[in-house]
């Protein structure tokens, strides 16, 4: 079953341009505007309990295309069906049913403990209090917020603020939830702690997800899939193991010599050094050129190997690649 | 009915999230009484001074201030989030308000208090049992004042939402929409006497800064029935108008991300 369909979807936005050759007074009296195309003519669909990374560069089209999933903005074209209903017509029906988390800005009382702000949300979707209580447990069972339940929001940690984030946006129990930038601006700890939560709630309690994020790391250990969008269109749209499959063009070799190294033995074509240390050696080779295979026989026979390791590309310079063709 | 609950829950998070901070929260209210006290001082001796002018006595500015202080206190204190519109969209923080369920404008106007306006509150109330002391008001007339201390405060409300409104049609629009309000507001607590005629006609039906105080103090004065009737069908209109305004305005709305520019 779909939880979001949308079709050929489009977002323009309109802005004014002056006349350099005429004057001030001209300008104000008669304004031209140009249009730019945020979002040009998508379609996708997502089932229910989807795990989607929406991604893609700058100004690529993200945070518009997930105002208008969510019912903030008006789209300039298309359809749009998300849980069954249209977004901006049914924005609070549909407010029932999503939870958003959108990076720094906040929903939450700054100067209060976070039960405070449970219980406000809690208000807010009609539940009494016996049900807030209830649900105010289990996310901080879920979540581990009893250590800094008691403390203002205002003086909670960045990951500490965070996860609250989302244990509020979950209280209504949502169907989806959408993310944009969750991580921005954790530390690696309160980063993997939120990756595997958000995969736990996925997986648990079948919330879908969708994701925007700069962040490899979250696309690689949350989501399953990802849709990458450039200049308002997608360009790939694939799971993400596929994806990694498909567009990996090299594979790094790190090698450890029994001996240090004296001199650097040259290299074929479609090898080429990454790191040169007496003690460690790491060797790019390019897969269009030159098979694994291959290169690792020649490898073999200018190196007294101690330890040798394999590694595809990663999934940021995969993506880099990918936006640099689109 | 589950709006307001939620509007007076909302009230209830929002003082005891500024309560927290209590210097912050006692020195604004005290600082707020202390700025009112000395306008009215200067429009006491200004009155005393001049003598009765255009039927205005000297004390009547106890009224004036009583009425339109009071309900500037209740629609500030309590509804301040509604003057937030402008940075809530500059911000692109009116996100959080469409993406959550009930009444959008009763959600963004309940979001945020202002303490400084309990301190208008108190003053307000001391000005009015002092103006109630000096004209010795009946029953029906303490009825009335208080029938005419909603008024305005309905009338400000909405002609605050109709400034603040205009915002989602502009870039910037923070300072046409406080600057707008600040010419609306700052005409409330002159001296009654000093409007007449085509004044008189603008600062009533146009800019309806006279219906916050000047307007109910000659009612309260006069028992005047075509004049109170005038100023609750103002007040029904003004609403009516600034909520379709507010709710059609709200379709231009195109969120931001939030960034900083300059200082």
């Amino acid at each position: 079953m779909n939880i979001i369909e949308v079709s050929n979807l489009k977002k323009e936005y309109k802005y004014k341009v002056k006349d350099k050759e005429r004057g001030f007074l001209y300008n104000l009296l008669n304004e031209d505007t140009k249009s730019l195309s945020a979002v040009n003519d998508i379609s996708f669909s997502i089932k229910k309990g989807e795990t989607v990374a929406f991604i893609g560069p700058n100004g690529a089209g993200k945070s518009t295309t997930i105002k208008m999933l969510t019912g903030i903005l008006y789209p300039t074209k298309g359809t749009i069906k998300v849980c069954g209903l249209t977004p901006i017509v049914d924005r609070d029906k549909l407010a029932y049913k999503i939870g958003t988390v959108f990076g720094q800005r906040s929903q939450l009382l700054p100067n209060l403990p976070l039960t405070e702000s449970m219980e406000m949300f809690g208000a807010m979707y009609d539940m009494d209090k016996n049900a807030i209580t209830e649900r105010t447990k289990e996310l901080v069972d879920l979540f581990e917020l009893s250590s800094f339940i008691d403390q203002p929001i205002r003086k909670l940690s960045l990951g500490q603020r965070m996860r609250a984030e989302i244990a509020v946006s979950l209280f209504h129990k949502p169907e989806i939830i959408f993310l944009d930038e969750p991580t921005i601006g954790l530390d690696v700890v309160s980063k993997k702690n939120l990756r595997d939560l958000l995969r736990r709630i996925n997986e648990e309690q079948g919330v879908t997800i969708f994701l925007t994020s700069h962040d490899t790391e979250d696309i690689e250990s949350i989501c399953d899939r990802c849709i990458i969008i450039n200049k308002g269109n997608i360009i790939i749209d694939l799971p993400t193991k596929k994806l990694i499959n498909e567009y990996v063009k090299s594979k790094k070799i790190s090698i450890n010599p029994i001996n240090e190294l004296k001199k650097y033995p040259d290299l074929t074509d479609g090898l080429t050094y990454l790191v040169k240390e007496k003690n460690h050696v790491e060797i790019k080779v390019e897969n269009s050129i030159i098979s694994t295979k291959d290169a690792m026989q020649i490898l073999i026979e200018k190196f007294d190997i101690d330890d040798i390791n394999i590694e595809n590309e990663s999934l940021e310079s995969i993506i880099r690649g990918i936006y640099e063709k689109s | 009915m589950k709006n307001i609950r939620l509007a007076i829950l909302n009230i209830k998070k929002n003082i005891k999230n500024e309560k927290e901070l209590k210097s912050s929260f006692l020195i604004s209210i005290i600082g707020m009484c202390l700025n009112n006290i000395s306008f009215l001082i200067l429009w006491y001796y200004f009155g005393k001074t001049i003598g009765k002018i255009n039927g205005w006595e000297p004390y009547d500015i106890f009224g004036l201030y009583g009425i339109s202080t009071t309900s500037y206190g209740i629609v500030m204190g309590f509804f301040a989030g509604m003057f937030k519109i402008p940075d809530y969209i500059s911000s692109g923080n009116f996100d959080k308000y469409l993406l959550t369920p009930k009444n959008i404008l009763l959600k963004v106007s309940t979001s945020k208090i202002q303490v400084s306006a309990f301190g208008d509150l108190i003053f307000g109330i001391v000005c009015f049992i002092i103006f109630a002391i000096c004209n010795k008001l009946s029953i029906a007339q303490y009825l009335i004042s208080i029938l005419l201390i909603i008024c305005s405060g309905i009338i400000l409300y909405s002609f605050g939402l109709v400034c603040m409104s205009i915002s989602f049609y502009l870039m910037d629009g923070y300072n046409i929409s406080n600057g707008l309000y600040g010419m609306f507001i700052g005409k409330s607590t002159y001296h009654g006497g000093a409007f007449t005629g085509v004044l008189r006609i603008i600062f009533i039906f146009v800019m309806p800064s006279l219906l916050l105080g000047a307007v109910p103090v000659e009612i309260v004065k006069t028992l005047s029935v075509n004049s109170f009737i005038m100023i609750v069908g103002l007040t029904i209109v003004w609403l009516i108008v600034s909520v379709v305004f507010f709710y059609k305005s709200l379709r231009k709305y195109e969120s931001n991300n939030l960034f900083g520019f300059g200082g």
